[in-house]
């Protein structure tokens, strides 16, 4: 355990010196920064939207039809979770990428093994390095993203609210670590960085951003800007009544989504944040009792990875690249 | 000119021989496939998804709206193309650009390389027409792909195939501007993470993060080819912000101009249209000119 402290520590370390660190911490904080502002300011037009309307509509003796645009604050973090789905990844396969690059480039792997040192034990300390730095990020965008929402656009947390965002760094945390674990078997595994790089995010794109394209668009409801079943005034009740029609298209749909880890994990951040209507008001029990699996698809990815990981670093010849 | 065509020819054939290429060129090709086939699945369902509800309409004694998808053209089932050009034709645009500029240095040849009577020109252009020539190839291989596949869909007339090749050659000239992004910080950049990290960054700031600027787009938002409605026109501040970020959101261009070559967006003004395309080719000049600067400031006793 003390050696996995000290290569975690020295991992820490050579982030900190890579200037990664900063460059992360920026380009998250400014992504956040982004999402929060655009979505604040999307919002507050959909209120004056249904403000105007509503006058217009008072004006010629109308009764106004649905209620006013409602504040949830957390739905303002929209953006920041597909960033992080996005960018977070990245992260994960360039740390995962860096900690073995490392160890290559400098040809030190055979050098640790020949010390008192175990494979689990390196393992282990370039994990708790990484969690570590991955945490710490996450902890500033959290912060960033709570002090967004208070100043610029006017919203009180409750403590649930807060709760729930911790959650969902939690979470976070849990996805990024997966894709770190997924980059460094795969440096470990090829014998070119480069190569393993390319791969890692070509496996990125599939799952990230190809899959969870496909099932969004083969969603009937967006086939027309603003949304099919708005455009010919549907309810969502309606709107069930018709899809129950296509059940094995919607199964098929659903079916390709949950193909990828990152709409799991999305699935998980957006019902946390209310970004789904239903669970807006919801409690923190319940949420997590109905994304239990969700919950579970992402820690299984995250623990695969771990475990591929240690066998490939068990694998006698692992040392021929050293 | 001699030299810069013996270098291109040799980087067509490092490029064909690397299996990190071949794979994303899979991927390419097998989403390339399999668009013409999903498009046309949803184009049908949705087809019927609207018979199931103007049914329910008139059972309910409301008149149906007419479809909005009567007159959906053919090339519509294409429309998913677009934005796996911006995905994974992006990426690997910025690995051929990326691999064409890291080739000399990791095998340890430059010094070599230019102690033969090759100039830096002759260099960079080598090096631009061996890119451009893979690119080319790629975009024809899908655009093969989806003639045939859509061909075996729908019926396509002359005007449908003229405009399938211009939209697979208009998205060469888009692609072009990445693939020499990665070339650049190839060259530039000592470490060979940071040196694809930048082109990526770039890209991810030209694909989600200028489009939830300009058009107030949730970053997966932008991966919809039917984009949802926006809420700018109703907010003077996001009007503002798409004023000055909007001529430079260049994915959206891009979007834009794929979508009138195919025939979707028929309505588009043609003053943004022009836009539009003078836009994307001042991209790709733009990052053509920052390859030459890289080729320039490239230290060629360095590496």
């Amino acid at each position: 355990m003390n050696n996995s402290l000290i290569i975690g520590r020295k991992e820490f370390k050579d982030i900190l010196h890579s200037g990664l660190f900063l460059t992360v911490l920026q380009l998250l904080l400014a992504l956040t920064a982004t999402s929060v502002i655009v979505s604040s300011l999307v919002f507050k037009s959909q209120v004056s939207s249904y403000q105007s309307s509503f006058h217009i509509l008072k004006e010629l003796g109308k009764q106004p039809g649905g209620p006013e645009p409602q504040l949830f604050p957390l739905n303002l973090l929209r953006g920041a979770v597909d960033y992080l789905e996005i960018a977070g990844a990245i992260l994960g396969i360039l740390l995962g990428s860096l900690t073995i690059a490392r160890e290559k480039n400098t040809q030190t792997l055979k050098l640790i093994l020949t010390r008192p040192v175990s494979r689990k034990d390196l393992l282990f300390g370039k994990m708790l390095g990484n969690a570590t730095f991955i945490g710490i990020v996450l902890v500033f965008v959290g912060l960033f993203a709570f002090l967004s929402l208070v100043f610029v656009a006017g919203a009180v947390l409750a403590l649930t609210e807060l709760i729930k965002l911790l959650l969902v760094l939690v979470i976070s945390w849990i996805y990024i670590m997966a894709f770190f674990s997924l980059a460094a078997f795969l440096s470990l595994g090829m014998r070119t960085l480069s190569n393993a790089l390319i791969l890692a995010f070509t496996i990125w794109l599939v799952f990230v951003l190809i899959l969870p394209q496909i099932g969004d668009t083969m969603d009937p409801d967006n086939q027309v800007p603003g949304g099919f079943f708005n455009s010919i005034h549907f309810n969502k009740e309606q709107e069930k009544q018709v899809l129950a029609r296509f059940g094995s298209y919607e199964n098929a749909r659903n079916f390709i989504e949950e193909l990828s880890v990152t709409k799991h994990y999305e699935r998980t951040a957006f019902a946390l944040f209310g970004i789904k209507p239903e669970f807006n008001g919801m409690q923190v029990p319940d949420i997590l009792g109905q994304k239990w699996f969700d919950i579970l698809v992402t820690v299984l990815f995250f623990a695969t990875g771990t475990f591929a990981n240690y066998s490939i670093l068990n694998k006698k010849d692992i040392l021929v690249w050293d | 000119m001699k030299n810069s065509v013996t270098i291109a020819r040799h980087e067509i054939q490092s490029l064909f021989r690397e299996r990190t290429f071949i794979l994303l060129l899979a991927v390419f090709a097998a989403m390339t496939l399999a668009s013409a086939y999903i498009g046309w699945s949803s184009q049908h369902t949705i087809d019927q998804v609207y018979i199931a509800a103007a049914e329910q309409m008139r059972q309910s004694g409301k008149v149906a709206p007419p479809s909005p998808f009567a007159d959906y053209p053919h090339l519509a089932l294409l429309k998913n193309m677009m934005i796996y050009i911006t995905l994974i034709g992006g990426l690997l645009a910025i690995s051929t650009g990326y691999a064409a500029g890291m080739r000399e240095r990791k095998a340890g040849v430059v010094k070599l390389l230019f102690s033969r009577p090759v100039g830096k020109e002759e260099f960079l252009l080598g090096k631009l027409l061996g890119i451009a020539f893979v690119l080319a190839a790629v975009m024809f291989l899908d655009a093969a792909i989806s003639l045939v596949s859509s061909a075996a869909l729908v019926s396509l007339n002359v005007q449908d195939i003229i405009r399938l090749f211009s939209f697979y050659g208009f998205s060469w000239v888009y692609l072009l501007g990445f693939a020499l992004l990665g070339f650049s910080s190839a060259l530039v950049k000592d470490d060979e993470v940071v040196a694809l990290l930048i082109p990526i960054i770039f890209w991810v700031a030209i694909t989600f993060v200028l489009p939830e600027l300009a058009s107030a787009l949730y970053p997966t938002g932008s991966l919809n080819p039917t984009l949802p409605q926006t809420d700018i026109l109703q907010s003077p501040t996001l009007q503002t912000i798409h004023g000055a970020v909007y001529p430079f959101s260049i994915s959206e261009h891009y979007k834009e101009t794929a979508a009138t070559i195919l025939n979707i967006n028929a309505d588009a003004p043609v003053h943004s249209g022009i836009l539009n395309i003078v836009t994307t080719f001042c991209w790709m000049l733009l990052c053509l000119a920052g390859s030459s600067i890289a080729v320039r400031s490239f230290d060629k006793t360095r590496w």
